[in-house]
């Protein structure tokens, strides 16, 4: 498990409506509450309830409790849902030091918005990150049958990637308050499969 | 048990700030609360439904916000401690009620939510509801946290009962959909039942009650003012002969820029959470140790003004700024950047400024909000463009399908609040002799359009209304409505039929259509459209997002045939569904987001949509 580095430590995650952005952001909220941080959860979002930019602000401290938005510039971790998302989070939020988990499987903007090259985002994010791990999540979830599940496997990467100073037994206590019997199990191995990615997942430095 | 339940004093918890507003009034022994939801305030509204059962708590979703706080009024007028949440605008609905109810007071302790939403992320507008204390003459709570918003609801039923009147608690976008840690208090248990003694020449406001009254709510101000003054929710800190005056949410933001620009030790802060009435000892006391005032506030100068009066009571000439020029806006929400910017400036200080990154990337696709794939809401529009165009005035309301405003539906030409559609479709049409279209949802209707829809038979105004039935609130979340059927939750509410109300109230021509049989509802309209007088189309089909909270959805997605497709995108340029996407020149179809409506399928020229057969 990390130390918490700074205070605040700031992490955002990006991705689009009916992602499951917000309830992966409680979890991690929660996991941070139950090591007994200070944490504060924000989600910003528009009108739609879908298919919008989702972003969550999540911010970890030992003390007294701060703005719950992040400062332009100032993320320390970026989780990303989605490649275009990450990279409109970097532009925000990023800096020299940020670490990128990134889902690179692309979500297509609707009414004919053409998407750009994926292979051009991939390579702005690893240029714009101090470091960058690709976690197939929703491959991986599509292959466990549903692509519900892509929260939960990333986050079983962030508990992997050891980048916040809470470990995998607090957010798996989180996922059994939050999932009965059956739906339990299934989200622990999407948890279990999120952590295997992320150790195959070395980290391109740039 | 619900955590939000649990009597566990001391116990830390990550809430929602609108579920740590429901903990706080369950701790103050809420017994009654009433609510139309709308955005950012509907999770209090969702979380007293959820709970209804085992919180002994009354919750009911009310027609629209006035009757919300008229059924929350009663029962703290019966002395039984009551709470009703709204938006922002909604307190505009409940207005009429408010500003007398402010002369006749409460007995039991009465909380009204308004939740404000500074940047319209889901509104109309950004109006700032503590105007309402100062129209009103109520007091207003405004917490800058989580954890606050918990304890001053919870303490706002003290105050109502302390001064026998409601409180208004009043929040921003901010509090209501951000997380935070809150420390648990003790459960006070509820009184569910009280009594109304009669006393009518106290509770009938006739003009020489109402007199007498309002002599009574000006003595209450005084008393509620002295209440202010020595209340611990105004507080300075810091030192300096700089000042600042914040509240909300502004002061975190103000917080975290003198940590950032090391300023704590030079400017002073005075937090109002208290802010009406305004503490008037503080403030003036405030004044007379800065030599300079920067008044930190979102959207209107409501304290910048009240601080410049008390500055001019005590002959104070320091400059005193806010909204301006070069300072902050009265536009939109803040964000710590900004607010640090502007600090940094005011007192001429080196704004350490972290520029972000510039993305060399030049196009980052925006993704502007959409109907769903496979909502029925798209389906009526198409049918009525395909059969009028441009031709008609479409006038439209407030809900998902003020979406329909985009290209290629764009169906709506105005859209005001809830309710109007009709109103503004009755005076379009008479003032332009052209034929008006007006667009609203089966909650607005019951909301706010049933008195338009009867001034528009009444007054017999050529015009064709269209009932967008999904059978619930969805915009907000799912809200049940008076028309939703509420067996599927197990309930046994009346469902009161919008069919039989339109014909009940002598509509002539009155036609029900299934948007999904295209042709069909093409005819139909155009049926409608043709009858003189006012026509209603009620256009009936479950919301599809809301079906599937309660059942699983037959998986059925459809593809493109490329053999069959020649590219005339009609399926892209009249539907704009968000299960299409372009790959380099070809339309596809998104089979995760199909959830097989047909629409499409119905309006290819060349069939070249096809059912992927199971296994295919």
């Amino acid at each position: 498990m990390a130390d918490l580095s700074k205070e605040p430590f700031n992490l955002i995650v990006a991705g689009v409506g009916g992602q499951g952005n917000v309830l992966l952001s409680a979890f991690i909220g929660m996991a941070l509450v139950r090591e007994g941080f200070t944490a504060s959860v924000s989600d910003t979002f528009g009108v739609s309830q879908r298919g919008g930019s989702v972003t969550s602000h999540i911010r970890i401290s030992r003390g007294v409790a701060c703005s719950s938005l992040v400062l332009e510039g100032q993320a320390d971790v970026i989780l990303g849902m989605e490649p275009v998302e990450t990279l409109r989070a970097l532009g925000e939020f990023g800096n020299r030091a940020v670490i990128t988990i990134v889902n690179p499987r692309p979500m297509q903007p609707t009414g004919g918005v053409s998407y750009p090259d994926l292979d051009e985002v991939r390579q702005a994010i690893i240029k714009l990150s101090a470091r960058t791990m690709f976690v197939n999540a929703t491959e991986e979830a599509l292959e466990m049958g549903d692509p519900i599940y892509t929260n939960v496997i990333l986050l079983g990467a962030l508990a992997g990637a050891d980048v916040l100073p809470v470990g995998r037994e607090a957010m798996v206590e989180v996922l059994k308050a939050r999932f009965p019997g059956a739906l339990y199990d299934v989200n622990l191995s999407a948890f279990k499969k999120g952590e295997e990615l992320i150790r195959d997942a070395a980290g391109i430095f740039s | 048990m619900n955590e939000l339940l649990q009597d566990s004093p001391d116990k830390k918890m990550l809430l929602l700030g609108n579920e740590a507003i429901v903990r706080g009034a369950i701790e103050a022994g809420v017994a009654l609360v009433a609510a139309y939801p709308g955005t950012p305030s509907s999770e209090i509204a969702d979380t007293f439904f959820q709970l209804q059962k085992e919180s002994g708590v009354y919750f009911e979703y009310s027609t629209n916000e006035k009757v919300a706080m008229e059924v929350a009024a009663a029962a703290a007028l019966a002395g039984v401690r009551s709470l009703c949440s709204m938006k922002h605008v909604g307190v505009n609905v409940a207005a009429d009620f408010l500003m007398s109810l402010a002369y006749l007071g409460v007995r039991g302790g009465m909380v009204i939510v308004s939740a404000d939403d500074p940047s319209m992320f889901s509104s109309q507008n950004e109006q700032d509801n503590r105007m309402y204390g100062k129209f009103s003459g109520l007091p207003i709570l405004e917490p800058s946290s989580i954890a606050e918003a918990m304890e001053m609801t919870r303490y706002a039923f003290d105050l109502s009962e302390e001064l026998q009147e409601p409180v208004i608690l009043r929040t921003t976008t901010r509090i209501n959909h951000s997380t935070g840690v809150v420390s648990l208090g003790p459960i006070n248990k509820n009184r569910a039942t009280g009594t109304f003694p009669k006393d009518p020449f106290r509770y009938t406001v006739i003009p020489s009650v109402a007199m007498k009254l309002h002599k009574a709510l000006l003595a209450n101000y005084e008393k509620a003012a002295a209440l202010s003054d020595t209340s611990p929710l105004n507080f300075t800190c810091g030192d300096g002969v700089w000042g600042i005056i914040t509240s909300g949410v502004s002061y975190n933001y103000v917080s975290d820029a003198l940590e950032e620009l090391g300023l704590t030790s030079r400017v002073r802060v005075l937090r109002i959470g208290f802010s009406h009435p305004l503490p008037d000892k503080k403030i003036k006391d405030f004044l007379g140790k800065c030599e300079k005032i920067l008044v930190v506030e979102e959207l209107e100068p409501y304290l910048e003004e009240g601080v410049k009066v008390k500055a001019q009571e005590i002959g104070s000439i320091i400059p005193i700024r806010g909204k301006g020029e070069g300072i902050f806006s009265r536009a939109y929400e803040f964000d710590p950047a900004m607010v640090r910017g502007v600090i940094a400036s005011y007192f001429g200080v080196e704004n350490k400024n972290k520029k972000p990154i510039a993305i060399e990337m030049a196009n980052i696709p925006q993704r502007p909000p959409n109907l769903c794939s496979g909502c029925p809401h798209r389906a009526t529009y198409a049918a009525i463009r395909e059969a009028f165009g441009d031709e008609p005035i479409y006038t439209n309301d407030i809900g998902c399908y003020t979406l329909g405003v985009l290209p290629p539906l764009s169906m709506s030409d105005v859209s005001v609040c809830m309710g109007a559609s009709i109103g503004l479709g009755s005076g379009l049409g008479k003032a332009t002799g052209r034929k008006v279209i007006s667009f609203i949802g089966d909650s607005t209707f019951f909301h706010g359009g049933i008195p338009g829809l009867i001034n528009a038979l009444h007054n017999d105004h050529d015009q064709t209304v269209v009932i967008m039935d999904n059978g619930t609130t969805s915009m907000t979340g799912f809200q049940p409505d008076p028309g939703t059927d509420m067996t599927k939750m197990g309930l046994t509410n009346a469902s009161v039929s919008i069919e039989a109300l339109v014909r009940g109230i002598g509509v002539k021509h009155v036609t029900v259509a299934k948007p999904f049989k295209f042709k069909k509802t093409i005819e139909q309209i155009k049926e409608a459209v043709a009858f003189k007088g006012l026509s209603v189309v009620i256009s009936q089909e479950i919301c599809p997002m809301y079906e599937k909270t309660f059942k699983k959805p037959e998986k059925r997605t459809y593809y493109i045939d490329h053999d069959k497709c020649k590219n005339h995108r009609v399926c892209l340029n009249t539907l704009a569904c968000p299960a299409f996407y372009l790959d380099g020149e070809k339309v596809e179809i998104d089979e995760s987001a199909c959830i097989g409506c047909t629409l499409c399928v119905q309006v290819c020229p060349e069939n070249a949509i096809r059912l992927r057969k199971i296994g295919e």
